[in-house]
């Protein structure tokens, strides 16, 4: 019979016991969706490659700053989404461009005109602030709740919230479920 | 005829995130229900979110997860290396001060397979049989392998007086042998200045590390430093292995 599987705690525990081969089983359990996260917030693998393999390595170093506040998945995310905001600042890596104000309407009623107008999701997260892109990969694309997004960006759930709903208007329009209207 | 009223979207987008208070939710959602703009509004934001929530994730690439192991032994590697510093102030001497001040500092991490050379190569020390003569101050290494192979020397630390007077007048210093390495390696280790000329030099396992074993001169006749220093030594950082004075 085999052993259960340790919890992400216990395998803190053991990392910081000596045991390499737990670090290793959190990356395991944990590298896709932190993987998703930096692809989707980098955009491009090189640097999100970068930012993970950064934050991991920060991670095993610096174990002993997880304090068991958090989930242990909330910590790496954490860490993940840092490496990343530091990589889009200190290399100002495909900065987005400033979104016109703009007013926004229903669906445009002819299908073909919202079939030319859609983009890719991936193409219009791009197109999204960073602090917008995040909540949104986060609490949209990979599901987290929004109080563990609040945990993992350091800010208040409220916050969490407006920039969903800013990113999500924005998005809506990108992907062709809204239309601009021109004032 | 005056414009249709359009949908306040931000409004309807706070609602749809759960932004308002329940009473002002309530309201606008009564207002929905009537309102087929307003509707078409927070159907879109929902359709956006559905469209968000059925992206596939994409699995961590087996080449970047290769890079983080890669990585993560580094860092392992890089441990240990500061640990064999730390358990190393017998094998120094204790004039050495400045090595021991480079042992404190952090040491660049070179390739991913930089641990891996550093241990012991089995396959060449098997086949190694060594012939100590520590009374006559010798230490011949013979090599069962092909005829002119390098021999490498298995000793341990308190065999090393021996073996460094054997290697006064040898050139087998492998990675070393370039000067600017070397130069940089001594200097890493804390010898800056003391290196020139080497007197000899060759490849050891000693305690089952790979490394350099190098004679230099101290100035004073008859009286040499022998200083091993690991086969990754080099300008971006090295681990002396041992540093003691013999008298020849």
């Amino acid at each position: 019979m085999s052993a259960p599987a340790r919890s992400d705690v216990e395998l803190v525990a053991a990392h910081r016991g000596g045991d390499r081969r737990a670090f290793d089983e959190l990356v395991r359990r944990h590298g896709d969706r932190l993987w998703a996260v930096a692809l989707r917030t980098l955009r491009h693998p090189e640097d999100a490659s970068d930012a993970v393999q950064e934050a991991l390595v920060a991670a095993y170093r610096q174990v002993d700053g997880y304090r068991g506040e958090a989930a242990v998945s909330t910590w790496l995310h954490r860490i993940v989404v840092n490496a990343c905001i530091d990589r889009m600042r200190r290399e100002r890596v495909r900065p987005t461009v400033p979104w016109p104000e703009r007013e926004i309407a229903a669906p445009d009623p002819d299908p073909m005109v919202e079939l030319t107008t859609r983009m890719a999701v991936d193409d219009a997260l791009a197109l999204l602030p960073v602090d917008q892109r995040l909540a949104i990969v986060l609490v949209d694309v990979e599901g987290y709740p929004v109080a563990d997004v609040a945990a993992i960006l350091c800010i208040p759930p409220g916050t969490v919230k407006s920039r969903c709903a800013r990113g999500r208007t924005r998005l809506a329009v990108l992907l062709g479920h809204l239309r601009e209207v021109d004032q | 005829m005056s414009e249709p009223r359009r949908p306040d979207v931000l409004r309807l987008a706070a609602l749809d995130a759960g932004l308002l208070d329940p009473y002002a939710a309530a309201a606008l959602r009564a207002e929905a229900a009537v309102d087929a703009p307003t509707r078409a509004v927070l159907d879109a934001l929902a359709t956006t979110r559905a469209e968000l929530a059925a992206q596939p994730r994409p699995a961590l690439p087996p080449d970047v997860a290769a890079r983080i192991t890669t990585a993560l032994d580094r860092v392992d590697g890089a441990k240990r290396d500061a640990a064999v510093r730390r358990s190393m102030p017998s094998a120094t001497m204790p004039t050495t001060g400045s090595s021991g001040r480079r042992a404190s500092r952090a040491r660049p991490v070179r390739g991913p397979d930089r641990w891996r050379r550093r241990r012991p190569r089995r396959g060449v020390a098997a086949t190694l049989v060594v012939v100590a003569v520590v009374g006559a101050g010798t230490l011949v290494a013979h090599l069962s392998g092909p005829a002119g192979a390098s021999p490498v020397l298995e000793l341990r630390a308190d065999e090393l007086a021996a073996a460094g007077a054997a290697t006064v007048g040898t050139s087998d210093l492998g990675p070393l042998d370039d000067p600017v390495r070397r130069s940089g390696c001594l200097r890493e280790v804390g010898l800056a200045g003391r290196l020139d000329p080497v007197l000899g030099g060759r490849q050891v396992v000693l305690d089952g590390r790979p490394g350099v074993l190098l004679v230099l001169p101290t100035g004073v006749l008859g009286h040499f430093r022998l200083v091993v220093v690991d086969q990754g030594c080099g300008p971006r950082g090295g681990i002396l292995l041992a540093d003691r004075a013999i008298t020849g």
